[in-house]
C-alpha cells in the first residue's frame, strides 16, 4: 500500500465501518493533550485527589480515631446532631473540584474546539467527507467531557478508593453509592458546559469571545444570583449560578440535599436548569452545523 | 470509465433570496469534466451542493450513481474535494491532519498515517510534513489541499481553482500531479476554473455556466471546434482579397483571421482538407505561407458560449 514519493496508488486496504464520531473525538483528545496546560491542570487535579489519600492515610496511621474526633467536633461547630464523614463530604469535594477545574479547563481548551475550525476553515474538510453534524457535535463533546471529566470525577474517585482503603469496615455501606450516582451527577454538568462553550462559539464566532460569554455566564451570574437571592429572599434566584445548579444536583444524586441547611434550590429546578441549558445549547450548535452557515 | 460519474437533475441552489443555479440538468459520463464561467456563475455552488456543503434547493444530484440525499454521507468517501480556499485542521502537523481526514473515511488508524505520509510525498510535501499547515506558503497549501483531497483515494476528484496563486513552474506542477492522478489512475476528475489552459490541458468534456444557467454541455473539441476541420492558412498581404474570392467562389467561409495576412477557411459541413486549400492557391497563383488546422481557442469558445 505505500507508495513512497514517486507515484500515487490506489489504497486497496480494507475500510472500516466505525462511526466517525470515533476520530473525531480522537482527534480532539489528542488537540487537548498536545496543550501543557491542559495536562497540568488535569495532572494537577489527580495530584489533588491523591494529596487527599495521603492525608487520609497519614491519619489513619497515626490517629486511628480520627474519624469520631471530626465528626464530634463538626457536630458542635456545625450543631448539627448528624455530623459524620459520609457521602456529604463528596457533595463537598464536589464543590471543590468543579468550580476551579471546570471553569479554568473551558477558558483554556473548551472555547478553541470549534472557534479553531472556524479560523482554518477545517469545517469545509470535515463536512465534504462521510461525517454527519450531529456525529461532529458528539466527537467534540465526547472529548471534551472526557478531559472535564477526568478532572472532576478523577480525583473524587481516587479519594473514594482511599476512603474505602482506610476506614473500618462499615464504612463501605455509607459510602457505596457515591462513584455512580456522582458519575452521572457530573457527567450531567460537564456535558452541559461542553455544549454550552460550543453554542457560545456557534454563536460568537470567536474563541475570546467564547472565553469574554463564558465568564460573564459562570462567574458574574454567580454573583448575581446571590444578589437576587439577597434581595428578593426567593431561593429559585440561586437557581441562574450554574455552580450553585451543580452543587444541587450533586447532593440531590447522593441524597444528601435535605440534610444541607442553607438555601437552595429545589433540585427539580436545578435539574431542568442544566438539563435544559444542555437542550439548548445542542440545538444552537446542531443547528448550525446542519445549516452550514459555518462554512465560507 | 463507463457510467454516469455525476447527473445533475433540475438542480437548483438558493442562498436565501438569491439562486445561484436555476435549475441544471447534465450529465457527466466520466474522465474529466472542466467547470467553466465567470464570477458568480455557480460553479462553486454545484460542487459544494454536489458535495452536500449547500442543501440543494430543488432537483437531484446522482454522483456515481447514487443519489446524493440517500447516500451522502457514504458516497462522499468515494470523492475528494480540494476547495478553493484553505482548509485545514489547525494546531497539528500536516502529516496529522491529513490521517486525520482519512481515519474519517473509514481508514484504519495505522494506514491513514501511512497513507497520510505516501500521500504527501507524492505531492512533494514529504520534507515538510511535520510542519504546521500554518506555517506553509501558497504554494504548498494548494498542494496540501490537493494531498487532503486524495489521502482517502477517492473514486471521483472535486478541484476547485487548484491553481490559484500559484507562480508558473508550481502551477505546471499542480497540474502535472492532477494529470497523473486522472488519467493513469483513473480517477474521475472535476476541475473549476477561471484558468482556460488548464482546463484545457486536463478535460476532455466541459460545462460553461452563467449566471447560474449551463450554456453549455460537452466535449472539449465540440466547444473548441477543432473536429470542424477549420484551417487556418496564411498568405502575403496584398493577396488576402484575392484569396478569399476564391475561397469563397469554391462555397467556403471565410474569416479574417487576427494577424496580418491570415484567412480561417471553414466548410459548414465537411472538414477543410489541406489538398483542397492548396489547390486554391496553385489556381489563384497566390503562394501560400503557412497552413495550420484552425482549432478555436477555448477562450473564444468560451465568450462565445456566453454570449449565446
Amino acid at each position: 500500500m505505500a507508495f513512497r514519493a514517486a507515484e500515487y496508488e490506489r489504497y486497496d486496504g480494507v475500510r472500516s465501518n466505525r462511526p466517525t464520531w470515533i476520530p473525531i473525538a480522537r482527534a480532539t483528545l489528542q488537540r487537548g493533550w498536545s496543550s501543557k496546560w491542559v495536562r497540568r491542570l488535569t495532572f494537577m487535579s489527580l495530584l489533588m485527589g491523591l494529596t487527599v489519600v495521603v492525608i487520609l492515610y497519614i491519619a489513619n496511621q497515626t490517629v486511628p480515631d480520627w474519624r469520631q474526633m471530626v465528626e464530634e467536633v463538626g457536630t458542635r461547630v456545625n450543631e448539627d446532631d448528624n455530623f459524620s464523614i459520609d457521602a456529604r463530604w463528596y457533595v463537598h469535594l464536589t464543590r471543590g473540584f468543579v468550580n476551579p477545574f471546570v471553569l479554568i479547563l473551558s477558558l483554556m481548551f473548551g472555547h478553541d474546539l470549534i472557534a479553531s475550525d472556524l479560523r482554518t476553515n477545517a469545517m469545509e474538510a470535515y463536512f465534504a467527507r462521510p461525517i454527519t453534524p450531529l456525529s461532529y457535535l458528539f466527537g467534540r463533546t465526547v472529548a471534551f467531557v472526557g478531559f472535564l471529566m477526568a478532572a472532576t470525577f478523577g480525583p473524587i474517585l481516587t479519594i473514594w478508593l482511599g476512603d474505602l482503603m482506610f476506614s473500618a469496615e462499615g464504612h463501605f455501606d455509607v459510602i457505596k453509592h457515591v462513584p455512580f450516582r456522582l458519575f452521572f451527577a457530573l457527567l450531567l454538568t460537564c456535558t452541559t458546559v461542553a455544549l454550552m462553550v460550543q453554542a457560545i462559539t456557534i454563536l460568537t464566532r470567536s474563541a475570546i469571545w467564547t472565553n469574554l460569554v463564558f465568564l460573564v455566564i459562570f462567574v458574574m451570574l454567580q454573583g448575581m444570583g446571590l444578589m437576587l437571592w439577597g434581595i428578593t429572599q426567593n431561593d429559585n434566584m440561586l437557581a441562574i449560578s450554574y455552580f450553585h445548579d451543580t452543587w444541587v444536583v450533586a447532593a440531590s444524586m447522593l441524597g444528601e440535599l435535605e440534610h444541607e441547611h442553607g438555601d437552595h434550590v429545589p433540585a427539580g429546578l436545578a435539574f431542568a436548569v442544566l438539563i435544559g441549558l444542555s437542550v439548548l445549547s445542542f440545538a444552537i450548535v446542531h443547528r448550525g452545523l446542519k445549516r452550514r452557515s459555518l462554512l465560507s | 470509465m463507463s457510467g454516469k460519474v455525476l447527473e445533475l437533475q433540475g438542480l437548483v441552489v438558493r442562498y436565501g433570496k438569491f439562486t445561484a443555479l436555476h435549475g441544471v440538468d447534465a450529465v457527466f459520463e466520466g474522465g474529466a469534466l472542466g467547470l467553466l464561467g465567470p464570477n458568480g456563475a455557480g460553479k462553486s455552488s454545484m460542487m459544494r451542493s454536489i458535495l452536500g456543503l449547500v442543501q440543494p434547493g430543488g432537483g437531484s444530484v446522482k454522483v456515481l450513481g447514487e443519489d446524493t440525499r440517500k447516500a451522502g454521507a457514504l458516497l462522499r468517501r468515494r470523492i475528494g474535494y480540494m476547495p478553493e480556499r484553505d482548509a485545514y485542521i489547525g494546531g497539528v502537523s500536516g502529516v496529522r491532519g491529513l490521517a486525520q481526514l482519512a481515519e474519517i473515511c473509514g481508514f484504519p488508524n495505522d494506514d491513514a498515517m501511512l497513507r497520510a505520509h505516501d500521500v504527501l510525498h507524492f505531492v512533494g510535501l514529504g520534507e515538510e510534513r511535520y510542519r504546521e499547515v500554518s506555517t506553509f506558503s501558497v504554494g504548498m497549501r494548494q498542494r496540501y489541499k490537493l494531498a487532503a483531497a486524495l489521502v482517502h483515494d477517492p473514486d471521483v476528484l472535486f478541484l476547485d481553482e487548484p491553481t490559484n496563486g500559484l507562480d508558473p513552474q508550481n502551477r505546471l506542477r499542480m497540474l502535472g500531479l492532477v494529470e497523473r492522478v486522472s488519467k493513469d489512475h483513473g480517477i474521475h476528475l472535476i476541475l473549476a476554473s477561471h484558468l482556460l489552459p488548464d482546463v484545457e490541458r486536463l478535460c476532455n468534456e466541459v460545462w460553461v455556466l452563467d449566471k447560474g444557467h449551463m450554456k453549455h454541455a460537452g466535449s472539449l473539441a465540440e466547444l473548441t471546434a477543432a473536429a470542424r476541420g477549420a484551417k487556418r492558412v496564411r498568405v502575403e498581404l496584398d493577396a488576402v482579397s484575392a484569396f478569399e474570392l476564391v475561397a469563397s467562389d469554391q462555397g467556403l467561409s471565410v474569416e479574417i483571421g487576427r494577424i496580418h495576412g491570415e484567412l480561417v477557411l471553414s466548410h459548414p459541413e465537411e472538414v477543410v482538407e489541406p489538398h483542397v486549400v492548396f489547390t486554391l492557391a496553385r489556381n489563384a497563383g497566390i503562394p501560400l505561407l503557412g497552413i495550420k488546422d484552425a482549432a478555436r481557442s477555448l477562450e473564444d469558445a468560451f465568450l462565445e458560449a456566453l454570449e449565446a
